[in-house]
């Protein structure tokens, strides 16, 4: 254990003690963030989203299917009309609008064959993106307390459109069960409940999704991170490949108690300077890092270990420092881009071969309140890729003395 | 007592034999010296025997231990210094002497006795918390020596110590080895400079191909191998008819002239260099200065080898 601290603790030396590529590293990656935080910063704000057109077509001639279609059209009284004869020409509750108009304008047809050919229409202004199907037995059966289902047909939808349709649905017959529960309790109805409560046009840049700053503070902070595999390479091509190693080999230590010290004084310097990032983002830009510090010091060692060892790997494989030095600048440039760390977009399947993907993806979590087990076995991916990199370095190292 | 036992030992690398069936025993006070041509092999066969490469036939035994098996114990007492500097440039000398001292098990004051003493031993106390990186030739020379003899090993390893060093800091360095041996520590030395071989060796292998094609001291190895004397002998116009009269000169092995200086081989059983010159006088050459070269380890390699020893 000793022969591993002071090795840890050497190889932070050389690194602290060499401050030139230090701070120009460091300094250059915070001017990319505030160029990119700047640059992106109209492309991360929230905008209002446009209500999804859906086409009703109502065949029941009961007083729910009416029900529904006042309800999708506004009518926020929709449900005070229940068990009575259907109302369409009392002007008050027609013009209040409800919190479904919000996100759905609702078409009449008179039948699906109407509705389908909306739905094909080329007019972006006219062109409906869901039929719902009311039948004709509608009424009937729930008043009769049968099984039946209103009919939503999502066939040209995208998939935020549908996912608006079904959350809509889902409230209404949420709305719909709570109250014919509370009547048949004889209990008055809670005028509080409405749609409005239910369905909350969130303001996504104020709680959920970060801005340009603190996306990109993240996003390079991973590749500041990733760019630790330079310590890797350099640890390795220096204290193992080269001379130095040579000379180590002559003496006692244990090549694994060298390797351990190495790495893990790398990683503590990597993690240091990705702190240095979090802070300088943090009260120079207003980046937001959230308030769970453990796990974002948690999830930066982690990246740290998963670069560290990376390095060393690819000076083993490649067994000439200069090749892997190349190699991880490729690697920390394609892995970046992967994860979508220079533009915002989804890589698909591909983002899973980046370790940034899963170190931001943790991040991004524990920052923004999204699932936390995501985060957590996040966090074990990389720690994999680090046990993976460090075994396989180590394995290599063996045919060195060949 | 033999401090190391080199048995037939092979090294090969692929197609390529680097050390050829070594036997050798080095005993324990010895400054041994290994001479030999680049690419003879001399670091190659020091590699085997520091660890650093695995034998391909034939084994080491050094302490009396066998390498492949208690090398950690071997290493504790064992220091090299490589051909190459091999120390952390960032590092200040004290810092690098600390580093190497840990590594061979030293801690707390016990370190900084060892490291102090390192330095002060090559000259480097004075300059201990300068970076190393802006240290001249000479010094980084003898801080790659300080960082093999802080843990004061009993058998120290030194592959061309003195490469690319001035006249000075090679005598300062050569000082220093001849100290540490007089302090009980054993010195395997490698070196195609003759002139530090025969400064500091008690005993000499002289390497070619990847064999030792002699071992001995210094005086045995000439006599064994040099049995000419060399006279360089400078004069004022000389005719091919004379050159073709002194090649006949009883004792005479061969005569070469360039310009106006010839060089004479003679065989000492046969003709004495008093003899010589007499002869030469009688001849009417007009003598301007002469110079008997003594036969040395570099002779001994022209005879052996066919070739000098920097070719």
């Amino acid at each position: 254990m000793r022969n591993i601290y002071f090795q840890m603790v050497h190889s932070l030396k050389c690194i602290f003690k060499d401050t030139k590529p230090l701070i120009s590293k460091l300094l250059t990656f915070a001017i990319v963030i505030l160029v990119l935080g700047s640059a992106f910063s109209e492309t991360f704000e929230a905008t209002s989203m446009e209500p999804v057109r859906v086409a009703v077509l109502n065949e029941d001639q009961g007083p729910v299917g009416q029900m529904i279609v006042d309800w999708l059209e506004g009518n926020d009284n929709a449900f005070d009309a229940m068990g009575q004869e259907p109302q369409t020409s009392e002007p008050e509750a027609q013009t209040q609008d409800n919190e479904a108009s919000m996100w759905l304008t609702a078409v009449r047809v008179d039948s699906f064959e109407e509705g389908q050919k909306l739905a094909e229409e080329k007019d972006d202004d006219q062109r409906i993106s869901a039929v719902i199907a009311i039948p004709s037995d509608f009424s009937a059966k729930m008043l009769s307390s049968e099984k039946t289902a209103i009919e939503i047909h999502c066939g040209r939808a995208s998939a935020i459109e549908a996912t608006v349709v079904e959350c809509v649905f889902d409230t209404f017959v949420t709305s719909f069960n709570y109250r014919t529960a509370l009547e048949e309790l004889g209990q008055q109805v809670i005028n509080e409940l409405s749609t409005e409560e239910s369905i909350k046009q969130m303001d996504m840049g104020d709680v959920d999704s970060p801005d340009a700053m603190s996306y990109y503070a993240i996003a390079m902070l991973m590749m500041t991170l990733l760019y630790s595999a330079e310590y890797g390479v350099n640890g390795i091509a220096d204290d193992y490949l080269g001379v130095i190693g040579e000379r180590i080999r002559t003496t006692p230590i244990k090549p694994y108690q060298q390797y351990t010290g190495k790495i893990l004084g790398m990683c503590i310097a990597s993690t240091f300077q990705g702190l240095f990032i979090v802070l300088l983002t943090g009260l120079a830009y207003g980046a937001n890092w959230g308030s769970n510090y453990l796990l974002l010091v948690a999830i930066i060692f982690s990246m740290s270990m998963v670069a560290t060892t990376f390095g060393a790997l690819f000076c083993m494989i490649t067994r000439d420092g200069q090749k892997a030095q190349a190699f991880v600048t490729v690697l920390v440039i394609a892995c970046t881009f992967l994860a979508g760390g220079f533009v915002k977009i989804d890589m698909g399947a591909v983002k899973f071969l980046s370790p940034n993907y899963y170190a931001q993806t943790a991040m991004f979590n524990s920052i923004y309140g999204g699932d936390m087990s995501i985060a957590y076995s996040y966090i074990g991916v990389l720690w994999g890729f680090a046990i993976a990199a460090s075994a396989l370095a180590l394995a290599l190292s063996r045919r060195k003395r060949a | 007592m033999n401090i190391i036992e080199a048995s037939r030992l092979v090294k090969k690398y692929k197609n390529t034999v680097a050390v050829d069936g070594i036997d050798l025993t080095v005993k324990e006070g010895e400054i041994f010296g290994l001479l030999g041509p680049n690419g003879a092999g001399k670091s190659t066969f020091i590699g085997t025997l520091v660890g650093t490469l695995q034998v391909t036939e034939g084994s080491v035994r050094i302490f009396d231990k066998d390498i492949s098996k208690e090398s950690a114990a071997i290493k504790k007492d064992m220091g090299y210094v490589p051909q190459d500097l091999a120390f952390f440039e960032k590092l200040s000398a004290y810092d690098n002497v600390l580093y190497w001292g840990r590594l061979y098990g030293l801690r707390g004051s016990e370190l900084k006795k060892a490291a102090q003493e390192a330095l002060e031993f090559t000259g480097l106390w004075d300059r201990r918390k300068e970076q190393s990186e802006k240290f001249s030739g000479g010094m980084k020379r003898r801080l790659n020596i300080a960082c093999a003899i802080v843990h004061k090993p009993k058998l120290l390893f030194m592959d061309e110590p003195t490469v690319g060093v001035d006249p000075q800091s090679r005598n300062n360095i050569l000082d220093t080895i001849k100290d540490l041996n007089r302090n009980g520590t054993t010195v395997i030395y490698t070196s195609h400079y003759m002139e530090e071989v025969e400064a500091i060796c008690d005993r000499v292998g002289i390497m070619d191909f990847g064999k030792i094609i002699a071992l001995g001291t210094i005086d045995e190895l000439i006599s064994a191998h040099v049995t000419d004397e060399c006279a360089i002998i400078e004069v004022e116009d000389i005719d091919l008819q004379t050159i073709e009269a002194i090649k006949r000169i009883e004792g005479v092995n061969s005569c070469e002239r360039e310009d106006k200086v010839l060089t004479l081989h003679v065989n000492p059983g046969m003709i004495t260099m008093m003899q010589l010159l007499e002869k030469l006088i009688a001849k009417k050459l007009n003598i301007q200065a002469v110079n008997i070269e003594k036969p040395n380890l570099e002779t001994v390699f022209l005879m052996l080898t066919g070739k000098k020893l920097r070719d």
